[in-house]
């Protein structure tokens, strides 16, 4: 592709391009949201938290640091926007992830890179719960306290749970 | 293990059925996981994403896409200065706030007019010999606060005066208001002034001074234009130091430094502030539903 590369345009946008930004925000946004849809069921939120982060892309864009995937930096912002919007509205609890017993499919185990066959399984095998903070703490890289705050729940919670859900797996990877 | 991980710039994308369970919400964790994880390296399953996000809708939904409108519309607000927000955290409600640190260039004209002129009472004071520094900061003290009002508001000076006088907010509330934030300031720098000038009680007598000397520009701006106002008031408070160092210097035989203290003795004091309380009569009388007086219109300039 002969495009603009992200980065390139996130340098454009530090120096006040907007039509930089207006690409970044239609390469970016569709994942972003589809993203947020799995971790907050309020398309309102969703849809604020987008707006916000692409806010805080323009005013921050001077700070990326030139290191990793710019999609990976939008992503930290936003699922912290997430954060701030639902500590502002009470926390509800939040919907995660449901999954419906899909089959696991040849495509699936490669699309986990590795051979995940195990892993997935284990995974698939956590509680609602428990895979919640699994995948707010280990997926999204978010802190105990960052977590806390997604899921709507105390922050010793996190890390009980946390410790529940690394037994459980270790056992299924046994 | 013994597959090999492979390299981010992979040939795999996801297909689009896998696509559209992780749109619908219908995927497992695991898949949710992995594709999430993909999709931070890989722009064209992005861009497939994007696609089938979009549904077949084509660029004019994304054109009108409120989100995007909404984002527009938050880089054009103006972000809340470090002025305006430091005056909302003394409780300060939000919009008095703005109203107080209006623009900038409104700002600027006053903080940097009073700095000027206190930079400049610093100087004069300090290059005076003898007794002469406090004497120096005591009569031009209250010309500090006076220059902060006279370049801060009304036309010429107010980009937003225009606007101001349209709005259904009473103009002489937003000049007091205005012209409080500027005493507040000036004021405030004094007293952190005064100390290193003089140790004595006198550090204090510019207070009730000042004090008279802007409510009477106050009170005559309800008739002049407040440049003109704060000159007049400026020349007043001059010419009655002057007056009042001349009629000591012919009763007494003093030096001429303690005659300009005269001015500063208790009876000056009771003078200023029955000054200040008769302007404040005046003001408090012709406040209601009062405009401030016109001026010669050259607002145009200022932005």
């Amino acid at each position: 592709m002969t495009e603009v590369g992200d980065v390139e345009l996130l340098a454009l946008v530090a120096d006040g391009d907007r039509a930089a930004l207006r690409r970044l925000y239609e390469r970016h946004s569709p994942w972003l949201v589809a993203r947020l849809d799995h971790r907050c069921s309020d398309r309102q939120v969703v849809a604020e938290v987008v707006q916000d982060t692409f806010v805080a892309v323009w005013r921050s864009a001077k700070r990326y640091d030139g290191r990793g995937e710019v999609a990976a930096w939008i992503w930290g912002i936003g699922i912290r926007q997430l954060i701030g919007h639902l500590r502002k509205r009470h926390p509800e609890p939040m919907l995660v992830v449901d999954a419906h017993g899909a089959e696991v499919s040849a495509e699936e185990r490669v699309l986990a890179g590795v051979d995940h066959g195990p892993l997935a399984g284990a995974l698939n095998g956590l509680s609602p719960e428990l895979r919640a903070v699994v995948q707010a703490t280990v997926l999204d890289g978010l802190t105990t306290r960052e977590a806390s705050r997604l899921l709507g729940i105390p922050q010793g919670t996190v890390k009980t749970r946390m410790a529940r859900a690394r037994v459980e797996l270790r056992g299924a990877l046994a | 293990m013994s597959n090999p991980i492979p390299p981010p710039s992979s040939s795999w994308h996801a297909p689009p059925e896998l696509m559209a369970r992780y749109l619908g919400r219908t995927a497992d964790p695991a898949t949710i996981a992995s594709i999430e994880a993909h999709l931070f390296e890989c722009a064209e399953c992005r861009a497939a994403l994007a696609a089938s996000a979009a549904g077949g809708a084509s660029e004019t939904a994304t054109v009108a896409d409120p989100t995007w409108a909404a984002i527009v519309d938050a880089l054009d607000q103006p972000r809340r200065g470090y002025v305006e927000r430091a005056t909302a955290a003394l409780g300060v409600p939000a919009h008095l706030a703005r109203l107080v640190a209006a623009t900038p260039a409104l700002r600027w004209s006053w903080l940097v007019a009073i700095a000027v002129v206190s930079a400049f009472v610093a100087l004069v004071s300090e290059t005076t010999s003898g007794a002469g520094p406090e004497v120096t900061f005591l009569v031009l003290a209250p010309l500090v606060p006076l220059a902060g009002i006279a370049v801060a508001y009304g036309p010429g000076a107010d980009p937003l005066s225009e606007i101001a006088a349209a709005a259904p907010f009473p103009a002489f509330r937003l000049f007091c208001l205005r012209a409080g934030a500027v005493l507040v300031t000036s004021v405030t720098l004094l007293a952190l002034a005064a100390p290193f000038i003089d140790s004595g009680l006198l550090a204090a007598a510019w207070v009730l001074p000042a004090l008279a000397v802007v409510s009477v520009a106050m009170a005559l701006s309800t008739w002049l234009p407040a440049p003109i106002a704060a000159a007049a008031a400026a020349l007043g408070w001059l010419v009655t130091v002057a007056t009042v160092t001349g009629a000591a210097l012919r009763m007494t035989s003093t030096s001429r430094l303690d005659a300009v203290l005269a001015t500063f003795a208790p009876p000056g004091q009771l003078v200023a502030l029955v000054a200040l309380l008769v302007a404040l009569f005046v003001l408090v009388r012709r406040a209601p539903g009062l405009e401030l007086a016109p001026s010669t219109n050259f607002s145009e300039v200022s932005l």
